[in-house]
């Protein structure tokens, strides 16, 4: 009887390690099991410049949600994205990509519009502006602009 | 027998989801390049070229330009969330003063102008909304991306946003007149856009 206490008490014990474990990893790498309180929007892009699925979402420096996906569509880049459902995205909104910092991460952020329409889950962001490509500026000041 | 008509019903379906797409895909083109060769053919006009006729000449071009400028929606979308905030006639006076702003700031462009053509790349259109890419060759060979964004109302379509080089004319001023009215009024704005107007771009 005592035996069997023990057993029960270190199965409870490693069954809670394994449960903060598997927590731990989730949160660190920011992967999300229950995905009920976001949905899903898109966005094309001419250029990404570097943004990933996981960078982040923001609109006023604050997240929102994260990029999921990004895959290539007629040469273009269509970026997915998971917003929580609290936000709404008016359908003029703009969404372009910023990088923190001189040489820091990108990151999608939204400016919000001000249209009565509301983009609707799966529905699409059209107005954006692709990353500031510094090579380019630079390379246009130093060789000049043909 | 029955894959020719399976063949011949899928050459039909082709076709017709086809044909409306092209009969659509030069409509808000053709818009765009009515206005454009109105603009150039005033700027290359030798007869408007004096100084005297510097007035007549800018509302030439206004009014080409207001012909497919949709200015409500230009300042609905540059304000943003403050836009609905504000009444009928607030709103109507920044129309206004919006529109003489971006005047002033690309006409003094023109002036600049020693030829040059306009070339039509590409149109997209998605539903009510459509996408115009086109670039401004100058003389020297110089060539500048200018993409159209349109909207249809009422059958005909409308431009709301052009981006240049990319950079996307309402998103500039949407976040300058963000940064204005969360540190000020909205009278304020309306006093800093005359200021603007008044000294000249």
């Amino acid at each position: 009887m005592r035996k069997f206490d023990l057993e029960l008490s270190v199965g409870i014990f490693v069954l809670i390690g394994i449960i903060c474990l598997g927590y731990i990893s989730v949160k660190l790498a920011k992967m999300e099991l229950l995905g009920g309180d976001k949905y899903e929007v898109y966005a094309i892009f001419s250029d990404v410049g570097g943004l990933k699925a996981g960078s982040s979402v923001d609109i006023a420096g604050l997240e929102v949600g994260r990029v999921s996906s990004i895959v290539l569509e007629d040469y273009e880049a269509k970026v997915m994205m998971s917003v929580r459902t609290n936000i709404k995205l008016q359908e003029d909104t703009i969404a372009s990509i910023k990088t923190r910092g001189l040489i820091g991460e990108k990151f999608l952020s939204l400016t919000p519009g001000g249209s009565e329409q509301i983009i609707s889950p799966g529905g699409q962001i059209r107005e954006t502006t692709p990353p500031v490509d510094f090579e380019e500026l630079i390379s246009k000041y130093v060789f000049g602009k043909v | 027998m029955l894959l020719k008509s399976i063949k011949r019903l899928a050459l039909f379906i082709c076709i017709s989801l086809v044909i409306p797409s092209l009969v659509m895909a030069g409509e808000a083109t053709d818009r765009i390049k009515v206005v454009s060769d109105k603009i150039f053919s005033v700027i290359s006009d030798k007869t408007l070229q004096t100084p005297e006729m510097k007035v007549k000449k800018e509302q030439m071009i206004m009014d080409a330009v207001d012909g497919a400028f949709d200015w409500e929606e230009f300042s609905k979308r540059s304000l943003a969330k403050n836009w609905s905030k504000r009444t009928e006639s607030e709103k109507k006076e920044f129309i206004s003063l919006f529109k003489e702003l971006i005047k002033r700031t690309y006409m003094e462009k023109s002036g600049q102008y020693s030829g040059g053509k306009v070339e039509f790349l590409d149109e997209k259109i998605d539903g009510e909304y459509g996408v115009v890419k086109s670039q401004l060759v100058s003389s020297a060979g110089t060539q500048t991306p200018v993409d159209y964004r349109l909207m249809k109302k009422d059958g005909a379509w409308w431009v709301y946003d052009v981006y240049i080089e990319g950079v996307s004319l309402v998103s500039n001023y949407r976040s300058q007149f963000n940064d204005i009215l969360i540190k000020s009024s909205f009278d304020e704005l309306l006093k800093r856009l005359k200021e603007k107007i008044e000294k000249g771009v």
